[in-house]
């Protein structure tokens, strides 16, 4: 290359008109947004009056309503792409729950044979009470915490622990919204977890502590009330009947726990806009208060969400790695070829002249 | 918002890139293989219209323009550059560009096309690193 360019520099903004002022305005977007508030109201209204939607479905309607506010009139190709997404978005679902479903009787091998592998109920606590010098940090904090009465800390668990059903599900449409390509980065490492879970379940099934409690008998009872300070609040979940058996819920699918690794891609996803370390140190409370909430609550052992989390740090690992491969190989390619691409054989475009190229203002 | 800077690269930046015998090409080759640079870096994403790309279309995702996303043009684009073209006098294309940038809020543009410089956009290259010879337009 025999020029050498300055650095690129883009020029100071002035006094000129934006484009905003020129290209005609795209009257759906006032549409767009009109329906996206009001649809804010009627779902915080669904929230008081009806309770918290929950079940797979109901969430999956909602978010779709969501969709189609924040899309409408937007071009067919957009559509088409959102149709896809959301068939991927179902796909991804189906194949968690039935893998889930499935995790506590074993996996088919072509029929011939059932896999199944023995169920941990000691192993996991043995390791939680190597960690606390031989305590058990579930029922260490139900005796030390639990009342009869619902107390402050109550309220945090239990609404912390059902931030499980809906904040990456909103998460993940208000980024479909602001930017496809954030959505599927987010969704990439969003399967991921899904899909090592998954594969855990069923290579690990493992008695979470109040059923190790109630059935097995490795220690006094644990309660178990994980809606008991969200009811307080005066809410409650909102589970429609569809008679449709979609959610099978599996009792020992506790390793790993997946309201740990939730709690803790959200934040983790944003980490790269915030500068503040104050400011991530506060989000990163979250997924910690939420693994508190598991263990007091009786839903998991503290292994349990140290493994979740170690599987959501492995995917963001994984993906970050693997988008800048891609990046860098595209950039490769590019390099070698700038200066060769005009051989035929490259294009399809007419040969310019310097009609064609001339373009009167 | 959430993305990286979005530079678009216009009809006429990417020609230059590719026609090896237009007298931009090497300041066009030099600025994109910065551009390039940043995008390695993540620091910055390359759009272009998509209609601009179909010429190069087996050059687009494993090419020289490898790098380079679609901005995809729908019908109401198309209708919005038209009504443009019509009420402001704007070459359809030129037009396309500007409705493209606008309503995916992309304010820097790489081109050689004079008319961007009438708006409130960042331009590359500026104005003071075009060469004499570049293209002028009447």
């Amino acid at each position: 290359m025999s020029i050498t360019a300055e650095a690129p520099s883009f020029g100071p903004a002035d006094t000129r008109p934006s484009l905003t002022h020129v290209v005609p305005y795209d009257e759906f977007r006032v549409v767009r947004l009109t329906l996206m508030f009001e649809f804010l109201v009627v779902y915080l209204w669904w929230l008081r009056v009806m309770g918290l939607p929950i079940d797979r479905i109901s969430v999956a309607i909602s978010v779709a309503i969501f969709l189609v506010c924040a899309f409408i009139g937007r071009s067919a190709r957009t559509w088409g792409v959102l149709l896809l997404d959301c068939v991927a978005y179902c796909v991804m679902w189906l194949g968690y729950e039935r893998t889930r479903g499935a995790a506590d009787d074993g996996i088919s091998v072509l029929g011939l044979f059932r896999l199944k592998f023995p169920l941990q109920v000691e192993s996991m606590r043995d390791i939680d009470r190597a960690m606390f010098f031989g305590h058990d940090p579930n029922v260490v904090l139900q005796n030390r915490f639990l009342e009869r009465s619902v107390r402050w800390y109550d309220v945090v668990a239990s609404a912390t622990y059902m931030t499980h059903f809906v904040l990456p599900i909103i998460v993940m449409a208000v980024l479909w919204v602001i930017s496809r390509r954030q959505w599927v980065r987010f969704m990439k490492r969003f399967a991921t977890l899904l899909a090592v879970g998954c594969l855990l379940f069923v290579l690990l099934p493992t008695a979470p502590p109040w059923m190790a409690a109630d059935r097995f008998e490795l220690f006094p009872e644990l309660q178990r009330g994980a809606g008991r300070g969200f009811r307080h609040l005066g809410f409650s979940g909102f589970v429609n009947d569809y008679n449709v058996a979609l959610s099978n819920g599996n009792a020992v699918a506790a390793m790993p726990s997946l309201h740990a690794s939730f709690a803790l891609i959200v934040p983790l996803f944003f980490f790269e806009w915030i500068r503040r370390r104050w400011v991530k140190v506060v989000l990163l409370l979250f997924p910690v208060t939420m693994l508190a909430a598991l263990v007091y609550l009786g839903e998991h052992w503290v292994i349990d969400g140290l493994v979740g989390w170690a599987i959501t740090v492995g995917g963001f690992a994984f993906w970050n790695q693997m988008e800048q491969r891609t990046r860098a190989k595209r950039a490769r390619t590019a390099r070698a070829l700038v200066g060769q691409a005009a051989a035929p054989h490259f294009l399809v475009e007419q040969p310019v002249t310097e009609q064609s190229e001339s373009v009167s203002a | 918002m959430i993305d990286p800077p979005q530079v678009l690269l216009e009809q006429s930046f990417l020609r230059a890139v590719v026609h090896t015998e237009l007298p931009d090409h090497e300041l066009a080759a030099a600025l994109y293989l910065d551009l390039v640079d940043q995008y390695e870096a993540n620091e910055l994403l390359l759009v272009a219209v998509s209609s601009h790309l179909d010429p190069y279309r087996s050059i687009t995702h494993h090419g020289v323009f490898a790098p380079v996303d679609r901005l995809w043009v729908g019908g109401q684009h198309r209708r919005a550059a038209q009504r443009l073209a019509t009420d402001g006098g704007y070459p359809l294309d030129i037009a396309l560009t500007m409705v493209m940038a606008e309503r995916h809020r992309v304010p820097r543009l790489a081109t050689f096309e004079p008319v961007f410089q009438q708006f409130r956009l960042e331009l590359l290259p500026d104005a003071g690193s075009v060469p004499s010879n570049a293209r002028m337009h009447d």
